[in-house]
This record gives structure tokens, sequence and C-alpha cells, in this order.
């Protein structure tokens, strides 16, 4: 683009830019990347350093309703560890005077680090009047 | 000085077509959102890193606009990565990929991955989309005139952007574990050959033919074009974590199958890049 007639217009127009005659959007767009590059690198390593504590996983049921006779329990899975974890398996329990009425489980094909998932189970006896209790049994590394 | 901003802004528009047009198969590609999250922060930094001055290399050969210095290819490295960076965050918040209750560290690992093929694709896009004649000649000439080592870097970037497209699904490993050794010979052999057929016949054409001779070729560009692309190959494997738990020929099965596309990249670096 320098070296056509038409555009070297632009040093006569703006002789105090120097040699250079890097334009002013493009400065901006450079300086945006940089700071982007430096950012995102910066940060990442940063993050690095945390990423060696294995996946903390917890899980506790969220609300309930009752769709056509069953009951949905709906549920969260956090995961407050440095690590993803796959294929987390949640198991449900519904119980009464410490035995099990009834369960369910799920998995969930990732948990990211310091994320959150939803998932749902449903049940055949009311959890209304059952202990309901989640539990994160198992899972793998990605 | 209208005008020159108005190039400035369509070279601008073009960079951001470009991101989205080379980028949208990985946009689309689940693993590279996993893969966003789960991979090793080290690795993914140092990939970022090193995608820079493959920007700075790719701006002197093709960039954005000629360049006069290498000044100005910093500057359109740097342009690239914040288009690449931007279309790559918009394209995934569009697509419910991206959400605002996910955690930074989610986030960001999903964006900055995606934005090194988005990043790419904006510096290609000038002579990909470009259909303005008055910016081709001066890369045109660059590239013709491209020195051995230019050559080299021209199909090492070519088959890290062909090995990358394909490295992150789960069929690479897959692939892998179905062949068997003969397989993997035979794969390896198809890979040189066609890279052999695309340098002597269009990749490199012109200057190198005039030299002649298929054997110079074929240890010059061919053999030393698909080291290079198995080399990219397992760097790409090892950042994403492909490497770990694979033994020695279990990986140098995954080389070659990720070798395929790369050698392609690399015999069609003139033509893509």
């Amino acid at each position: 683009m320098r070296n056509e007639p038409g555009s070297r217009g632009d040093a006569d127009r703006r002789p105090e830019r120097g040699p250079q005659q890097v334009p002013p959007l493009e400065w901006a767009t450079a300086l945006l990347g940089l700071a982007m590059m430096v950012g995102s690198i910066g940060l990442i390593l940063y993050d690095a350093f945390d990423q060696d504590t294995p996946p903390k996983l917890q899980a506790h049921a969220e609300r309930h309703s009752t769709i056509d006779g069953r009951h949905l329990v709906e549920f969260v899975v956090t995961n407050d560890g440095g690590a993803t974890a796959a294929r987390v398996t949640v198991e449900g329990t519904l119980g009464k005077a410490g035995t099990a009425v009834e369960t369910a489980s799920v998995t969930f094909d990732y948990v990211p680090a310091h994320s959150r998932t939803r998932g749902g189970m449903l049940f055949d006896h009311d959890p209304g009047t059952h202990d309901v209790t989640f539990e994160a049994k198992s899972y793998t590394e990605p | 000085m209208e005008q020159a901003n108005r190039t400035d802004f369509m070279g601008l528009a073009r960079a951001f077509g470009g991101a989205i047009v080379f980028a949208f198969p990985l946009l689309m590609t689940m693993e590279m959102w996993w893969l966003g999250f789960y991979l090793d922060r080290l690795r993914l930094a140092l990939f970022l890193t090193v995608n820079f001055p493959v920007l700075i290399g790719l701006s002197y050969y093709s960039g954005i606009k000629d360049t006069f210095d290498w000044r100005d290819d910093v500057v359109d490295a740097l342009t690239a990565y914040m288009v690449g960076f931007v279309s790559s965050a918009v394209m995934l918040a569009m697509m419910g990929i991206v959400m605002p209750d996910q955690h930074w560290q989610e986030i960001l690992g999903k964006i900055s991955l995606q934005a090194v093929p988005a990043s790419i694709g904006a510096i290609l896009a000038r002579q990909q989309l470009g259909g303005d004649e008055r910016y081709g000649d001066e890369t045109e000439h660059r590239k013709e005139d491209a020195s051995y080592r230019g050559e080299l870097f021209l199909m090492m970037a070519g088959a890290l952007f062909m090995a990358f497209n394909v490295a992150p699904t789960e069929e690479m490993v897959l692939i892998a574990y179905k062949m068997t050794e003969w397989h993997a010979l035979a794969l390896a052999f198809t890979s040189i050959l066609l890279l052999h057929v695309f340098v002597y016949t269009v990749g490199f054409g012109g200057q190198e033919r005039r030299e002649g001779a298929f054997l110079h070729v074929l240890l010059r560009f061919t053999i030393t074009g698909y080291a290079i692309a198995l080399l990219v190959s397992l760097y790409v494997l090892w950042t994403f974590g492909r490497t770990d738990a694979a033994g020695i020929f279990e990986t140098a099965k995954m080389m070659v199958v990720i070798g395929f596309p790369g050698a392609l990249g690399a015999a069609l670096a003139r033509l893509i890049l």
C-alpha cells in the first residue's frame, strides 16, 4: 500500500508522523491486540499454578417439583478444585429413617474446574417426605 | 486521509471475515470447547506465545496488507491477534458456548484457544478473500523469492494450520487405535507421495521445476516437508495432551495420522497461505 502513488499523500498530510507511517487505526488495533495477548497469556500463566489441586466435587439438591405424578429433583454439582473432572457420576438417594428407599444416578461428561453444572433426577416417592441426599461418586481425568 | 481510513477499515473488516471463515470448523467442534477448560495451562500459554512469531512470519509472506518493515509485521500480527480474540469471543458467546456464569478460567481458555486459528485466518484473509490487486504484488513477489528458510517456514505454517484443524477431535486418537503398523506405514507413504506430487507440480512450481531434478525436490522439499509435518503434529498432539498417556508406538501412529493433514498443509502452503 505504501508503494503506490495514491497513498503516498499520507505522509504529506501528516508529516509529523515520521518515516514509519503506521496509521492511527492500526496503532489502536495493534495496542488492543498487545493488551489481549499479554493479558490472556498472563492470566493463563497465573491460572497454571492453581491447576494442581484435584477436583473437589459436591452435589446438593436445589428444588423439586411434580410432573405427571413423578417427582423431579433438580440438583447442582460444583467443582471447587483446580482441575476438571470428566464422567462425573452423581447418585441421588431418597431415604427414610436411615434406609434408602429409592436411588437414581446420572453421569456428567464434564464438570470444569471452578464450575457448576445442573441436572435432574426423577423419583417415584415424594422427596418432600423423605431425606434427599446427592453425592458425587466418581470421575475420570479428561 | 478519508481514502486511507477507508482502506484501513476495509482491511480490518476483511481480517474479521477471514478469522471467521478459517476458524468456524473449529468454533463448531466440541472438543475445542472442552480443551478450552481442561488443557494444561502452561501448554496453552506456550501455544499462544508460539502463535505470535508464526503470525509475524505469515504477515511477512501474506499479511493483512503489504508490510514495509519488521515493525509493521509486528503491528499486523498484533492486529490479527486482536481480531482472532474478538471474533472467537463473539462467535462462542453467540452459540452459547461461553456464558457469563462460567468461571473466568473456563471462558478465557475457550476463547484464547479459538483465537489461535482465528488469528491465522485474519492474517491470511487478504490472500484468500482479497480481490484487490493493488495489494498483492509485493508479497507475491516475496513468496516467489522466498529463501529456502522461508519455504520451510511456509510449509511449517501450512502444516500447523491443517493439523490444528483436525487434531482436537477424538477421531485422531481413534484412528491411531484402529490402525495396525502396516496401515500407518501406508498412510505415511501416501502422505509423502501426495506431498511430493503437490510440491513438484503445483506448490513450488516455476523456480523449483526449472532446476528440474526429481531427486532435488524430493530431498530438499518433500522429505524435509514431511519431517516438518511430523514435528508439527507431535507438537500439536503434546499441546492437546494426547501424548501424555500414550506409549511411544501409539504416539508414533498418532503422529502419522495428524501428519497426513499436516503434509497436505505443507504441500499446499503456497496456495492456502
